[in-house]
C-alpha cells in the first residue's frame, strides 16, 4: 500500500522533507488560468474535522508547467498532477500538456468552485483521448450513488479512482454567521472516515479499479481499514497539518496493524470488509 | 506628543515598566507555554490597575490589571503617545489594535494572526493580503512591516 498525500494538503516546494516521505506526491489542483482563491477566513475547526474553502488557489497551467513542475521533479518523488477545470476541454488540454509524471488525478469534485458543466464521464473520456498517462478520477461521496459515477468513469476510460473528496459543510461563529468568508467549505478529517470507507467499498465492488483511499486517515490502522474496503493505496490529508511526520509514521504503523489483524500485507486485507449481506448477494 | 513628555514623566514611565516586570515575575514557573506577563495601567499619573498572568489558562495580565475596574477603557492612542522617535515599534494583539498601530506608526513591525491549520505552508488557510496579493501568513510572516498588510477589518477610529 503506497502512501500519498491528498491533493491540496501539502506544498512539496516549501516542505520537501514531508514530500520525500511519500511514495508519490499529488500536486494541488492545477486549473487553466491562475486563481487567487477564496477570500479569508478560509478554514474553520469543527468537531472531529475542519472546513476549508481555499477555492483552488493555484498559479495556473502555464506557470505550473514552466516553473513549478521542473522544481517538483528535482525532489525525486514520483509526481501525480491534480487537474481541474470548468469544462471537459479545460481538463483535456491540461492533460495533453503533461508528460513525465506518474499519473494524473482529475479533480471532478472540488466543493469550493461551481461544478464543471460537463459530467464526470465526459471529462474522463476527453482526457482519455488527450493523454496516455494513467487517469485517476477523484469523486465526491456527496453524489447519491457514487458507485454509479464510478462505473461511468470506468467505462469512460479511468484507470483508477481517488476516494473521497471533502464534503460540503458550514460552521457558524458566535454571532451565528458563517465562519468562512465563502459561507461553506469542504469538511475533512476523521469525521469523514466512515463515509469514505463506504464509498471505497461500493466503488471497489462496482469497478474493481485501483483505488486511492482517503478521508480521515490518521494511523496505520486507518489505512489498513481502507485496504480492507478495497483501496490499493492511501492518501493523507488533514493529518499532515497536525503531524508533518505522518507519512513515515503511518507506513510504520501499517506493518503493526497488519500483524494485529492477522494479515501479511495490506493487499491481503483487500476485500475482507465485505458485509455478510454482500456475501449473500455475491453467492446468490 | 513624545517631545512634550517631561523628564519626570519619562522617569515615571520607566518606574511603571519596572513595576510591570516585577509583577510578571510572580508568574514564574506557572505560565508555560505562555510567557510571563505583567501589566500596569496608568492614566494621567494615576495607576488604574495592576495585574499579571498568574498561570496558564488563567486571565492574561492586561485583563487582570483592569479587573475589577473593567469599565475603564484604555484609549490605544495613549499607548502610542509613549513612542519616542528613534525607537523600533513592535506590536501583537487584536487586529483592530494592530491597524491603529499601523496608522500611527507605519514603520512598525506587527505580528498578525490568522487561523492556521498547519503553520508550514501546506494548507493555504492563513492567507492575508500582503503587498496586494493573498499570501500565506505562515510563510511570509507572521511578523510583517505594517505597510505591507491589508487585512479584513477596518482600523478603529
Amino acid at each position: 500500500m503506497r502512501i500519498l498525500n491528498a491533493s491540496g494538503c501539502l506544498d512539496a516546494l516549501v516542505a520537501p522533507e514531508v514530500a520525500r516521505q511519500l511514495d508519490a506526491f499529488v500536486t494541488k489542483t492545477v486549473t487553466p488560468l491562475p486563481r487567487e482563491g477564496s477570500a479569508p477566513p478560509r478554514i474553520a475547526e469543527t468537531a472531529h474535522g475542519m472546513l476549508n474553502a481555499i477555492g483552488l488557489a493555484n498559479p495556473g497551467r502555464e506557470r505550473f508547467l514552466a516553473d513549478h513542475l521542473p522544481r517538483l521533479r528535482e525532489l525525486g518523488v514520483p509526481l501525480w498532477v491534480s487537474v481541474g477545470g470548468f469544462c471537459a476541454a479545460d481538463y483535456a488540454e491540461t492533460c495533453s500538456l503533461l508528460s513525465g509524471v506518474e499519473a494524473i488525478e482529475l479533480n471532478l469534485s472540488c466543493p469550493n468552485v461551481d461544478e464543471a458543466a460537463d459530467s464526470a464521464a465526459e471529462i474522463v473520456s476527453a482526457c482519455h483521448q488527450a493523454t496516455e498517462l494513467p487517469l485517476y478520477a477523484k469523486l465526491s461521496a456527496a453524489h447519491p450513488d457514487v458507485a454509479e459515477v464510478a462505473r461511468a468513469v470506468a467505462a469512460a476510460g479511468a484507470d483508477g479512482l481517488s476516494l473521497i473528496n471533502t464534503l460540503r459543510g458550514t460552521a457558524l461563529d458566535k454571532q451565528l454567521r458563517p465562519v468562512l468568508a465563502r459561507g461553506s467549505g469542504g469538511l475533512s478529517g476523521p469525521a469523514l472516515k466512515p463515509v469514505a470507507l463506504h464509498a471505497v467499498t461500493v466503488c471497489h465492488e462496482a469497478t474493481g479499479l485501483p483505488i486511492v483511499g482517503m478521508g480521515g486517515i490518521e494511523t496505520g490502522r486507518d489505512a489498513l481499514e481502507f485496504a480492507a474496503c478495497g483501496a490499493r493505496d492511501a492518501a493523507l490529508g488533514t493529518v499532515l497539518f497536525a503531524d508533518a511526520g505522518a507519512p513515515a509514521r503511518v507506513r510504520a504503523e501499517l506493518a503493526t496493524a497488519c500483524a494485529d489483524a492477522g494479515v501479511a500485507t495490506p493487499d491481503d486485507a483487500r476485500g475482507l470488509a465485505k458485509s455478510p449481506e454482500t456475501e449473500r448477494k455475491v453467492r446468490a | 506628543m513624545p517631545d512634550e513628555r517631561s523628564a519626570q514623566q519619562r522617569e515615571n514611565d520607566r518606574a511603571y515598566m519596572r513595576r510591570a516586570l516585577d509583577l510578571a515575575r510572580r508568574g514564574w514557573g506557572q505560565t508555560a507555554p505562555n510567557p510571563m506577563v505583567g501589566a500596569v495601567v496608568v492614566r494621567d499619573g494615576q495607576v488604574l490597575g495592576e495585574g499579571f498572568h498568574a498561570r496558564y489558562g488563567g486571565a492574561h495580565a492586561e485583563v487582570a490589571a483592569l479587573l475589577p475596574g473593567a469599565e475603564v477603557v484604555v484609549d490605544p492612542v495613549l499607548v502610542t503617545e509613549l513612542i519616542e522617535p528613534g525607537f523600533d515599534v513592535f506590536a501583537c494583539g487584536p487586529e483592530p489594535m494592530l491597524h491603529a498601530v499601523a496608522a500611527l506608526c507605519p514603520s512598525a513591525q506587527l505580528a498578525w494572526e490568522a487561523p492556521m491549520a498547519c503553520g508550514y505552508g501546506a494548507c493555504y488557510g492563513c492567507v492575508v493580503e500582503i503587498d496586494g496579493a493573498l499570501e500565506r501568513l505562515c510563510l511570509e510572516g507572521p511578523v510583517l512591516d505594517a505597510a505591507r498588510v491589508r487585512a479584513g477589518v477596518e482600523a478603529v477610529a
